[in-house]
């Protein structure tokens, strides 16, 4: 071999060598900021630790529990509790670590409980279980590669930065093809019109036919709420050859004012064409609830969805809605299978991960006496965090919070983003200081509750 | 598209790619290309305006330089000027100007004050008009003063200005010093790649964790209405006047990095400009390649400070109020430059020291006198950084209020401090590593094992504590 190769093999290794070093040192770093996160975390649960007549709170989980710095919920929760409470005052310790699974939270939580013999443990975890839903023994090797490799920070990072710069679309853009928020916009500055006088209404009827001169009255009646004329007008634009954008926008015009006017028949219409495009349509999971609360007596939409169903019995979206139209028509036991198939169909089904974490929680507070508070994820059913802990000694003494009614009453009256920061759940993400808020109220009613 | 974009990543990677496998006379082809596809993405339309400028000037140098014909030779050099600051003026200046004509006229003639507020347009500033057209002054400049030849093809002139690496906010590059290595084929070695790869990462760290983690203690403060607290506008100047110098030393060091990937060396802009004691040093080492343009296209052809005392301090005046007023159409950038005019001619009358002279040898001095008298004009700096940010007259005149008399050191003031002081001092350090050793690339002439670990942990500061949205750079809006 001569001096340039052997020359040019030593440069590759040194190049090797520093590249791995870079690593290293980089997850070093990551690891010291981890650990420094944690010192810090422990120096502000110590801090007024030791008043007198402190309830203590632990709060164990991961980053819903540790996210929002003072706005956390743990942090919120706190001030809530002592303001409510005029016989006790309330500390709470935040345990939460950000990123683990349940069973790194419940590996600790002896030594938590000797360090600061809290009277109440609360604990909302399981999410990140979903990555590592399989034991490791009955995992393939690529499985167990992936789930050490989960372990490294650095990898982590990555990860997470290769996601946020190619975010996948949003629904609306997948439904729609793209300039949909500019076009949405145009025709909703048409809904201006509420005010228009009476006399150009009658000018706007003598007008030959002219599709936008139409979609102007369809939109004028339904901002004087006359619901029936504009639903009959806007289902004639969705029969006129217009683009496919538009075509789609009088399909969700029409279905508004068809649910608005309570008529049914012509709701169904219109949620099977969205559906079909699209099973796991937002817009539709949103009215057809509505419809069904609204009208818990109406059986035509529960038979549609069911015959959708057949055709796409794996689509999670249809048996959300579905579940949801059950438990507002009365068929709770119905809707929980279908929500139960919803979750499976998510991928957290019954987590052995998380059941045999739970197993390990409840026998640690039981041997402790110390009274459990499980909390269940925004957007996601009670119900079905009960079925998967049904079975284990303790569960049923616990105290559970939900936070799925609230959270959709919430985003009833405001927008995803004003509670929700990220879909880092699918349906529910990290929270924004309000949605923390909901989550903090929810436990406080359920803590205070209980000393009742 | 900004350097710190996902956009501007994918766009070098394809471009670098082909310039490594180009031979010469292809390389300054692509160059042209993709600077033209670097400034289209921002805005095509204004493509055709930069092109007018450069081909005036190529035309105009030219011909001057084919003439003995002094008339005629000024005549080309004020066709040139003429055309780049009738284009910086009415992009930049025109509804400044009027509207404040139109103020003026509406206060002598009142009743006109309605019609007169019509001359305002609504004119899109084009990006880096203020760097190109100087850039195009210096050259026909240099020519006609026969430093220089002109360009013998056009398309070598072109890269010389719309050179994507500091097309929109500087260096502004001198012909004398670029020209000549657009016009030979250039010399790429791994050493200089890994010293240009230094400079990028360099230039992203100050960018990524230091300016834009600054900018969130600035920005709300300088956004909020009256009355201010004093000490929240203290720590907001102090951290915008390290913004300031980190977005924009980001930015040069980006481009010289970019530059000598591609196997140009571009000025250096900065060179540790807080760390001296009188403004005269300071603009020897603050925007380097705009003052020393302002020194040697206005200052001294207006006489510099040849003439007597008077007529020097009118030509520092008339240069600094130039160079506020290249920063913006505002009146605070003008009262800027104003400020540090009147720190000039203030530094002439007190020590007497001519403009020209090299920096006084402080072998003599104290340390502790030197630390005290640098302490001391930086908060002069500081003060001129008001001037700067504000959003007007009365925001200056209401923050100088909240200094002066409403000055408490309350928790937020100190969360805001202790903010502050976690970003400065990784820069801290690394400026004072930097000035002790007198080398501005200190951090990668250390050994490899050293270099590996402050690249990990600027990384990890990046990664964790920066800001990874693609936030615009500061002098983009000049």
């Amino acid at each position: 071999m001569d001096k340039n190769t052997k020359q040019q093999e030593r440069n590759s290794l040194r190049a090797l060598l520093r590249v791995i070093l870079f690593l290293a040192f980089l997850e070093l770093f990551f690891y010291i900021d981890g650990g420094l996160s944690i010192i810090l975390q422990d120096y502000q649960n110590r801090y007024k630790l030791n008043q007198e007549n402190t309830f203590r709170i632990l709060c164990i989980g991961e980053s819903m529990s540790y996210d929002g710095e003072n706005f956390s919920y743990p942090t919120q929760l706190e001030t809530i509790l002592n303001a409510r409470s005029q016989k006790h005052h309330f500390k709470i310790i935040n345990k939460a670590i950000p990123g683990e699974g349940s069973d790194v939270a419940v590996q600790r939580l002896n030594s938590w409980i000797e360090e600061y013999h809290p009277h109440i443990v609360v604990a909302m975890m399981g999410i990140n279980d979903y990555v590592d839903s399989v034991p490791f023994d009955k995992k393939t090797w690529p499985q167990k590669f992936l789930g050490l490799l989960d372990n490294v920070r650095v990898y982590k990072v990555a990860k997470t930065l290769v996601k946020d710069a190619f975010p996948q679309k949003q629904t609306l853009e997948k439904d729609f093809p793209s300039n949909t928020a500019r076009q949405i916009q145009a025709t909703q500055s048409f809904g201006q019109i509420k005010s228009l006088p009476d006399i150009i209404e009658e000018k706007l009827k003598k007008l030959p036919p002219d599709l936008t001169r139409v979609y102007l009255v369809a939109l004028f009646h339904e901002g004087k709420k006359h619901y029936e004329a504009a639903s009959f007008l806007f289902q004639k634009l969705t029969e006129a050859n217009l683009d496919p954008v538009l075509t789609e926008w009088t399909f969700q015009k029409w279905g508004d004012t068809a649910c608005e006017s309570k008529n049914y028949t012509e709701y169904v219409k219109v949620m099977r064409h969205k559906l079909e495009k699209n099973p796991e349509d937002p817009w539709v999971a949103e009215q057809t609830w509505r419809m069904c609360r609204d009208n818990p007596k109406d059986q035509e939409i529960v038979e549609a969805l069911n015959d959708l169903i057949k055709t796409h019995p794996n689509t999670r979206g249809l048996h959300d809605i579905l579940g949801g139209c059950l438990a507002e028509t009365g068929q709770k036991a119905e809707a929980e299978k279908h929500w139960a198939k919803a979750e499976e169909l998510r991928g957290l089904g019954k987590n052995p991960i998380t059941h045999i974490s739970f197993t390990k929680f409840f026998s640690i507070l039981k041997q402790k006496d110390i009274t459990a508070v499980v909390v269940q994820y925004p957007m996601r059913s009670l119900s079905l965090l009960k079925n998967l802990l049904e079975d284990i000694d303790g569960a049923s003494e616990a105290h559970y919070v939900d936070n799925n009614s609230s959270f959709r009453e919430a985003l009833k009256r405001g927008s995803y983003s004003e509670y929700f920061k990220d879909r880092a759940g699918g349906n529910f993400g990290h929270c924004t200081p309000k949605g923390y808020r909901i989550i903090a109220n929810n436990v406080a009613n359920v803590i205070l509750k209980s000393f009742e | 598209m900004l350097f710190n974009s996902l956009e501007f990543f994918f766009f070098f990677i394809a471009v670098y790619g082909l310039y490594l496998i180009s031979p010469f006379r292809w390389q300054n082809r692509l160059l042209i290309v993709a600077s033209c596809l670097f400034y289209a993405a921002w805005n095509w339309k204004f493509l055709a305006l930069m092109f007018v400028s450069i081909t005036t000037d190529y035309f105009c140098a030219k011909y001057m330089d084919q003439t003995n014909d002094e008339k005629r030779r000024r005549l080309l050099l004020a066709l040139s000027i003429g055309v780049n600051l009738t284009i910086l003026g009415f992009f930049k200046y025109f509804n400044f100007f009027s509207s404040n004509l139109s103020a003026l006229l509406a206060t002598i003639f009142p009743t006109s004050h309605a019609a007169l507020s019509k001359w305002t347009l609504n004119i899109i500033l084009p990006v880096g008009i203020s760097f190109y057209t100087f850039e195009a002054i210096s050259y026909t400049f240099d020519v006609y003063r026969r430093i220089i030849k002109p360009a013998q093809r056009y398309w070598d002139y072109v890269i010389f200005v719309i050179y994507f690496p500091h097309l929109v906010a500087g260096p502004i590059m001198r012909a004398k010093d670029f020209l000549p290595q657009i016009i030979a084929p250039r010399v790429l070695s791994l050493e200089q790649f890994y010293e240009g790869c230094s400079l990028v990462f360099w230039g992203y760290f100050e960018k990524l964790f230091i300016a834009d983690n600054l900018a969130k203690i600035v920005n709300p403060v300088f956004t909020a209405a009256p009355p201010y607290d004093g000490a929240s506008v203290l720590i907001a100047l102090y951290a915008f006047a390290f913004q300031i110098f980190c977005d924009f030393d980001a930015y040069s060091n980006i481009a010289r990095g970019l530059g000598k990937c591609m196997g140009f060396e571009i000025t250096i802009n900065f060179k540790w400009p807080y760390f001296v004691t009188n403004p005269v040093d300071f603009w020897r080492r603050w925007h380097i390649s705009l003052s020393s343009w302002l020194r040697d296209y206005l200052y001294i052809p207006l006489g510099g400070s040849r003439q007597s005392t008077l007529l020097t301090y009118r030509n520092l005046f008339i240069t600094m109020f130039l160079g506020g007023l290249w920063h913006g159409a505002s009146w605070t950038f003008v009262l800027w430059g104003v400020y540090h005019a009147i720190l000039l001619i203030s530094h002439r009358i007190i020590t007497s020291r001519n403009a020209s002279e090299p920096e006084p040898a402080q072998k003599n001095e104290q340390p502790w006198l030197t630390f005290l008298k640098t302490l001391f004009f930086f908060h002069l700096v500081v003060f001129g950084w008001l001037l700067f940010r504000a959003g007007s007259l009365t925001q200056v005149i209401a923050m100088l209020k909240g200094l002066c008399f409403h000055f408490h050191f309350n928790n937020e003031a100190q969360e805001m401090f202790l903010h502050f002081v976690g970003i400065m001092l990784p820069l801290l350090g690394i400026q004072l590593w930097q000035y002790y050793k007198k080398d501005l690339s200190v951090l990668f002439h250390q050994h490899w094992f050293v270099k590996t670990f402050l690249y990990a942990l600027m990384t990890y500061l990046i990664l964790g504590w920066g800001v990874l949205k693609a936030e615009e750079f500061i002098y983009f809006q000049f």
